[in-house]
């Protein structure tokens, strides 16, 4: 998005996830005046709000301003600030189509969700499949797996290119992910061939996730989880395909979207 | 549902619900029977006409009784067989407390099974009319139809009275006109205006299940007038989603799935559900058992019959001019956990109504409530598509 004249519209998109909350805030031509990401709280809407706040801060806006906000993720039913709530998935593709218009399919991993959204030429919804029900291919697998090895996030990508020999996962429940962890340490396998491992199990279990959905070039991934460069090159192992780089925040697309879908909102 | 208020035949229909339990029991004292049935494959003319009481029991229990019915099945069973057998373990519904016997024909493995419970474990007397599996052939109609002699005998020997020529055209005449009504009362959800919404039929349909039938045919004659007299629905701001919902079972005790899409802006204008519009399209044509197996078989068949042809599978058809006279641009397939026959016939129902242009979306869930949040982003999003106008 490159910056053009500030415009006179403003309108923000607050993505409330299980793990941390997102505000993104714009102007009429979409151009990213303000964002914020923090840790979500045991009341989401809470969260939502003060990621708003910081977000309207750096953009120099007071809230007045806004036309309008649109409350997204997990949190967003009780979102009382909101004037509208859309799922996460009609907010993913819709941010994902403003950075990106050629991306057909959008693979999202979140805290505690992965979904595979379709989209067509115009970035709608056309068909989405979503693993919410268990935390096996999200990023709760990979804190548990990742205080099991007693390894972060960042080291996870370097060990994971430094594997020679992925270990093979039998399962990726993540309740059981810390024992598998263990034991598999103790049969002396390397950090690095373990942890390839896990992320391989979790890339298999996500693109099967979408096996009756064709995933179609270009691919998009987003969510928290896209940061892990691992996660990354293990997803587009299994897909036999690339991900194209994103314009804009893997993680923030969903706030993104509902911003884009504030600033067309007309109130009643 | 604002509209509804002004149509006082509802009002009737539900004062009518509320007196039946004990309206059968009167019955029962004076030495009628009451056959209790699951399936919509059963003649419930057959019934009505040796003078027994017809009970379609469709419910679902909450967990707890519905756990008592796994004791008796598997925890991996279908939730209506779970629901069908702890209901009548618990005691908990008067209706299945007032069953003498029960006559089922059941399509499915699962149902199958519910009628063994019932016979082996609780005592009940169980007729079983099996449904042909080659239900389309002239051997299949054959065959059913000499288990429908067949049944008219058994009854005749557990009670019923003989069953004459006038009353087995009595009793066709009775559900035919009966079928036209309940397929009169669909067809106004075609038009936006019409002032009952889905969740309305559906309750009419249900109250079908339960009520004295002559009963219900005078009072679906008295809805129907009044449906025309009564105040249209504003429609200046029509609906971008029209949805159908289909599957299996739909049933008290499992509100969960019109409920969430009410609460997301989803408008439903028709079913294809076995306990919603399934058994109100197709008559019989004459007052004999070969045409009453005809027209039993040759309804829109249940999900879980095998059909070899994808491509002249009756099924499909149905659907498509489902699809096609109400207008829908969304299909909800609702299959229950463990339902392998539907759950098996969802991708290439998906594959055939995406392309005629329609958004699918597959349900698997059960009665409970502990994935309603789950349930409502998917419906949500479904809606949200439809609304986009991605199609």
């Amino acid at each position: 998005m490159w910056f053009k004249k500030k415009g006179e519209i403003f309108a923000a998109g607050v993505d409330m996830g299980s793990r941390t909350s997102k505000a993104v805030v714009l102007d009429e031509y979409k151009q990213v005046l303000g964002d914020a990401i923090l840790s979500t709280d045991v009341i989401p809407s809470r969260s939502g709000e003060k990621a708003l706040e910081i977000a309207l801060e750096a953009a120099g806006l007071e809230r007045s301003r806004l036309k309008a906000v649109v409350a997204t993720g997990y949190g967003r039913v009780k979102a009382e600030f909101a004037d509208k709530a859309v799922t996460e998935i009609t907010c993913h593709a819709k941010g994902v189509h403003a950075s990106n218009d050629d991306i057909k399919t959008i693979i999202d991993i979140g805290g505690q969700d992965s979904k595979i959204i379709k989209l067509d030429n115009d970035g709608s919804v056309i068909d989405f499949a979503m693993n919410d029900r268990c935390a096996a291919g999200t990023g709760k697998f990979l804190e548990v797996v990742s205080k099991a090895l007693d390894s972060d996030f960042d080291e996870f990508a370097q060990l994971y290119f430094k594997s020679r020999k992925p270990c093979s996962i039998s399962s990726t429940c993540a309740v059981f992910a810390e024992s598998e962890v263990i034991s598999l340490m103790a049969d002396g396998n390397s950090k690095a061939d373990i942890i390839a491992g896990l992320h391989k199990a979790v890339a298999n279990r996500v693109v099967n996730m979408g096996s009756r959905i064709r995933l179609e070039e270009k691919i998009g991934f987003t969510g928290g989880v896209a940061k892990n460069k691992g996660m990354v090159s293990a997803l587009e192992d299994e897909m036999k395909a690339k991900f194209t780089k994103l314009k804009y925040k893997p993680q923030m697309m969903g706030a993104l979207g509902a911003a884009i879908i504030a600033l067309n909102h007309e109130a009643k | 549902m604002s509209a509804s208020q002004d149509v006082s035949a509802l009002l009737k229909l539900r004062k009518l619900l509320a007196a039946r339990p004990a309206e059968i029991m009167e019955a029962k004292a004076k030495s009628r029977k009451i056959i209790g049935y699951f399936c919509s494959y059963i003649p419930e003319e057959i019934i009505w006409a040796s003078g027994m009481i017809p009970l379609r029991l469709a419910r679902f229990a909450n967990n707890q009784v519905a756990a008592a019915g796994a004791a008796y099945l598997t925890s991996n069973s279908c939730p209506f067989a779970r629901s069908c057998v702890g209901l009548k373990k618990s005691g908990t519904d008067e209706y299945f407390g007032l069953i003498d016997m029960v006559a089922d024909a059941p399509a499915c493995l699962q149902m199958r099974r519910v009628l063994e419970v019932w016979e082996r474990y609780f005592g009940v007397k169980v007729v079983i009319l099996p449904v042909p599996r080659r239900f389309y052939a002239n051997s299949g109609r054959d065959f059913y139809s000499s288990c429908i002699e067949q049944f008219c005998e058994t009854l005749e020997e557990s009670g019923g009275e003989k069953i004459t020529a006038s009353k087995l055209e009595n009793a066709v005449n009775l559900f035919n006109r009966i079928r036209e009504l309940q397929r009169r009362l669909y067809a106004g959800l075609r038009d936006e205006s019409f002032p009952l919404e889905w969740t309305d039929v559906l309750e009419v349909i249900r109250a079908g299940f339960l009520l004295d039938k002559e009963q219900y045919r005078e009072t679906l004659e008295e809805l129907l007038v009044q449906i025309e007299a009564s105040t249209k629905r504003d429609i200046s701001n029509p609906k971008r989603n029209r949805l159908l919902v289909a599957g299996a079972m739909l049933a008290p005790g499992d509100e969960k799935l019109a409920t969430l899409l009410k609460e997301v802006g989803g408008t439903v204008v028709m079913d294809e559900l076995c306990t919603g519009s399934r058994s109100t399209f197709g008559d019989v044509e004459k007052p004999d058992f070969h045409s009453i197996a005809s027209r039993y078989l040759s309804a829109p068949p249940c999900g879980s019959l095998p059909y070899p042809d994808p491509e002249s599978d009756p099924r499909h058809a149905h659907l498509k001019k489902l699809v096609e006279e109400w207008g829908i641009n969304g299909i909800v397939y609702y299959t229950l956990r463990f339902c392998d026959a539907y759950s098996f016939k969802a991708s290439h129902l998906k594959q055939l109504m995406q392309s005629l242009d329609v958004s699918f979306l597959h349900i698997n869930s059960d009665h409970s409530d502990s994935d309603a949040g789950q349930i409502r982003t998917r419906i949500e999003a479904f809606v949200e598509s439809i609304n986009d106008g991605a199609r």
